[in-house]
């Protein structure tokens, strides 16, 4: 049985990213098969060169990477800025999926333009220009949507709202903060967390995702096909009368849910 | 030019709601059924037959809608003149009497049970692909050389189920490959670096 490399490359195309890498090592036949621009050129998402080009920081991405492979790699191993720093792209490495992060300056904060309340600084440790930092608030509304067409379809994706907290945060350890996730026109869900990772108790706690920041899932959403529908998500403490400070917000971010 | 005039005729005498309906299967794009075919049809006009001839010189006659509604290159065939129906036969040397009659029985099935639903068509399409590696391999070729996108689809989704997971060493043995082209120093390196894989 002495297969065509074009056979074999199409046999590759239809397992995943991370299978491709290890079928490398089959044969120096399969290496030249799996590191084609076409098996490559099938996990990158369809639109790659448009999405990548309209980024300011990294419109050469293209014209630098060497082949498909290359670009698949730079573009998961970290994301790049797009839509004029209100939103960054990367590609999830196992599957090929996309993934996006809504900038702080995307989403709708009430009182986010008073700095009495809000202030939007640059932070080292964001991908973003600037991000949001809590001053103080007794009323907590953030509130994002994105259009599902931007997603890879035929996919369950979760959204997370990114974050951190100053050393000296109040109003977060004990005072839940509901978060809501739906579709546009549709029914949400809702659930209360306490956002203080140092907090005790049983509401669900936020997980750290790489210092300095954490991230507590909305939950979860399936993106069915080229229908352009819009998921909502907010962020709400407007009842309890607790002052609340210390909070940065980094944005929300979309990735697809592990077993898909 | 004449051709068309004749076809605009014709397709001025078919109902419309038949005309609406010429649209065919050609290689997984949709095509518009010539009208002339529709007409024949109607008229009760024998079944166009064509003929296929294998490596073994064994002739094959087969409904000529079948083979042009999955293969492209038999229907470019027919399309661009080259084929003649009184004399030819179209000579397919790189495939065998077996194979070939497997190829006939697949695009004949699903011309003729396209409607039938999706569950019998698997069901259908598992058992036609219960063969042996040899034959799996010839229907590869075969498919490959004719063109035939949705066996093409099919026993490339089955061979990359027969891989999934599958450490090298047992890839290596199901595809047959005795010699990995690797050097002894590269074999060791990939080894060393990811044991897992083998």
């Amino acid at each position: 049985m002495e297969l065509p490399e074009g056979c074999i490359a199409n046999i590759i195309a239809r397992t995943t990213p991370k299978d491709a890498c290890r079928l490398c090592a089959v044969s120096k036949l399969f290496k030249s098969a799996a590191d084609s621009d076409y098996v490559w050129g099938r996990f990158l998402p369809s639109d790659v060169v448009s999405l990548v080009s309209h980024s300011q920081s990294h419109s050469s991405l293209i014209t630098l990477s060497t082949s498909n492979k290359s670009l698949y790699l730079a573009l998961s191993d970290s994301p790049i800025v797009i839509d004029q720093g209100k939103m960054s792209f990367q590609l999830d490495k196992k599957s090929g999926k996309k993934c996006y992060m809504l900038a702080a300056r995307a989403l709708t904060i009430v009182w986010g333009d008073t700095p009495r309340y809000w202030q939007w600084i640059p932070l080292e440790e964001s991908r973003f220009s600037e991000v949001a930092r809590l001053e103080h608030v007794w009323w907590l509304e953030i509130r994002g949507v994105l259009s599902t067409l931007v997603l890879t379809p035929n996919t369950h994706y979760a959204a997370y709202l990114v974050f951190s907290m100053e050393e000296d945060r109040i109003g977060f350890q004990d005072c839940p903060v509901e978060l809501s996730i739906g579709m546009l026109g549709g029914e949400a869900s809702t659930k209360n967390v306490i956002l203080d990772p140092e907090s005790d108790g049983v509401r669900q706690l936020p997980n750290l995702r790489g210092n300095p920041w954490l991230e507590i899932e909305f939950g979860v959403f399936f993106v069915s096909s080229t229908e352009d529908e819009q998921v909502q998500m907010s962020v709400v403490e407007t009842e309890a009368g607790v002052l609340k400070s210390g909070l940065i917000i980094e944005g929300i971010e979309f990735r697809p849910k592990e077993d898909n | 030019m004449e051709l068309l005039c004749i076809r605009q005729w014709i397709s001025g005498l078919l109902p419309t709601w038949l005309s609406a309906w010429c649209i065919k299967p050609v290689g997984g794009a949709l095509v518009r059924q010539e009208p002339e075919y529709i007409l024949l049809a109607l008229m009760g006009s024998p079944l166009k037959k064509i003929m296929l001839c294998s490596s073994e010189k064994e002739i094959f006659s087969v409904e000529e809608q079948v083979m042009v509604q999955h293969s492209v290159i038999i229907n470019n065939m027919i399309e661009d003149g080259s084929y003649n129906h009184e004399e030819s036969k179209i000579p397919l040397d790189c495939v065998d009497s077996k194979t070939l009659k497997k190829v006939i029985d697949y695009c004949t099935h699903h011309t003729h049970h396209h409607n039938d639903n999706q569950e019998d068509l698997e069901a259908w399409d598992a058992q036609f692909l219960n063969v042996d590696s040899n034959g799996l391999y010839d229907l590869l070729m075969a498919a490959n050389y004719l063109e035939i996108r949705n066996l093409l689809d099919l026993i490339y989704g089955t061979i990359k189920n027969m891989i999934k997971g599958k450490k090298i060493d047992e890839i290596r043995r199901i595809f047959n490959i005795k010699d990995h082209g690797f050097t002894p120093e590269e074999e060791e390196q990939n080894r060393k670096e990811y044991p897992h894989f083998y």
